[in-house]
């Protein structure tokens, strides 16, 4: 019976290795030799990997704001911007395109930055952490930053031209990109592989 | 925490960027990497650097892990892998070594039966400045200090780098350039003279 279970596990070791391997499941150290070099690899390697939960969401809560107030440079959103280049592209994209697609492409531009923004900072094994463990705030934060942009865009500042097409628009398209673009990211990149079993 | 996980499962955390699970894949097969590195002949010194190099082997590969694989063949194939490279390389290492010492070996023994100027000058010498120079440069040669006389050697016959003698010998590139220029302009002193 564990003979049988030995070869089962030993399903894809070559034949001729099989005794090295026997070797390999039999070796330990016998603590003669500890070098200190040892503690540098697994500091290295646990340096691209999450150690703790609270600091990857404050890291991404970070980059995510960031990532807002970048948008805001490149496209105002609305009446809100920061600098005249974004006013001037805002004139431009809504003096061409209609207030409702208009909407969809500021929406997109909004949450894209922070999306691609966090893409450049991050590793891989943050993203599938972020991803996996703490999807609730990947999914939260462009809701949250969404509801922010309309309150103050459109209660604080009490504006006399809410356009409820081109805001329900906005939102729409704020709200879903970075779903859409970390759904893409998790199929083509992040996604773990399943071994293909054959029954026989 | 993952003291009772199953290695997959690590393997699974770690894919997901989960620095504990490393922490623990690690703490249980480094021992086992290290162990097999010796068995496998390398000394103490390779199968650290052996065990080193396959956990960063694992980190880049593991982006590659599939769920449902058996972690210890997998793992194994990385260690075996890492483990034969570097007793490949270890063996390059001792044959050039060898061929080296052995060339030394011939450059000494060929010096040791070069002519010395020992005693008068005879006719046909001073008839031959090149064999009276070569004589002086024997004597110069010979008053060098062993180390001198090796690194004259290495760099000129052998033609080896600074940095393959400075990981040889453990000096600074610096010092072995300072040392040489050193040597040489004392052989050199023969032409100036």
């Amino acid at each position: 019976m564990k003979n049988s279970g030995l070869e089962k596990e030993h399903v894809v070791i070559d034949e001729t290795s099989l005794p090295e391997y026997q070797m390999f499941l039999e070796a330990a150290d016998d603590g003669a030799f500890h070098s200190t070099r040892t503690s540098h690899v697994a500091e290295r390697i646990s340096r691209d990997l999450v150690s703790s939960p609270r600091s990857i969401g404050i890291k991404y809560t970070i980059l995510v704001i960031v990532g807002f107030f970048l948008s805001l440079l490149i496209c105002a959103q609305g009446n809100i911007g920061l600098g005249a280049v974004s006013f001037k592209i805002f004139e431009e994209v809504m003096s061409f395109i209609p207030p409702k697609f208009c909407g969809i492409v500021c929406g997109t531009i909004f949450s894209g930055v922070p999306f691609f923004f966090s893409l450049i900072v991050l590793n891989r094994f943050e993203q599938r952490y972020l991803l996996f463990r703490m999807w609730w705030l990947v999914l939260l934060l462009p809701i949250l930053g969404a509801v922010c942009m309309q309150f103050y865009g459109n209660v604080m500042r009490d504006a006399d031209d809410f356009m409820w097409g081109w805001a329900s628009s906005w939102t729409i398209a704020a709200v879903m990109t970075p779903y859409v673009f970390e759904t893409v990211l998790y199929v083509f990149a992040l996604k773990q592989r399943t071994l293909k079993t054959s029954s026989t | 925490m993952y003291k009772e996980v199953s290695d997959e499962e690590l393997l699974n955390l770690y894919f997901e960027g989960d620095g504990r699970a490393f922490d623990e894949f690690f703490k249980r097969h480094f021992g086992r990497v290290l162990g097999y590195a010796r068995k496998l002949g390398l000394s103490d010194a390779d199968a650290a650097d052996a065990a080193q190099e396959s956990f960063l082997k694992v980190h880049r590969q593991i982006h590659s892990y599939e769920r449902g694989r058996k972690v210890l063949p997998w793992f194994f194939t990385i260690v075996h892998n890492t483990c034969l490279t570097h007793l490949r390389s270890e063996k390059r290492r001792i044959l050039r070594e060898n061929k080296a010492h052995e060339q030394r070996e011939s450059h000494f023994q060929d010096l040791k039966h070069f002519p010395l100027q020992q005693g008068p000058v005879s006719e046909e010498q001073e008839n031959n400045p090149l064999s009276l120079e070569d004589a002086e440069l024997r004597k110069r040669f010979e008053k060098l200090k062993s180390e001198e006389r090796t690194l004259l050697c290495e760099r000129i016959v052998e033609e080896q780098s600074y940095k393959d003698i400075s990981q040889k010998t453990g000096k600074s590139e610096a010092a072995l350039r300072k040392m040489f220029q050193r040597a040489l302009s004392q052989l050199k002193g023969i032409s100036k003279g």
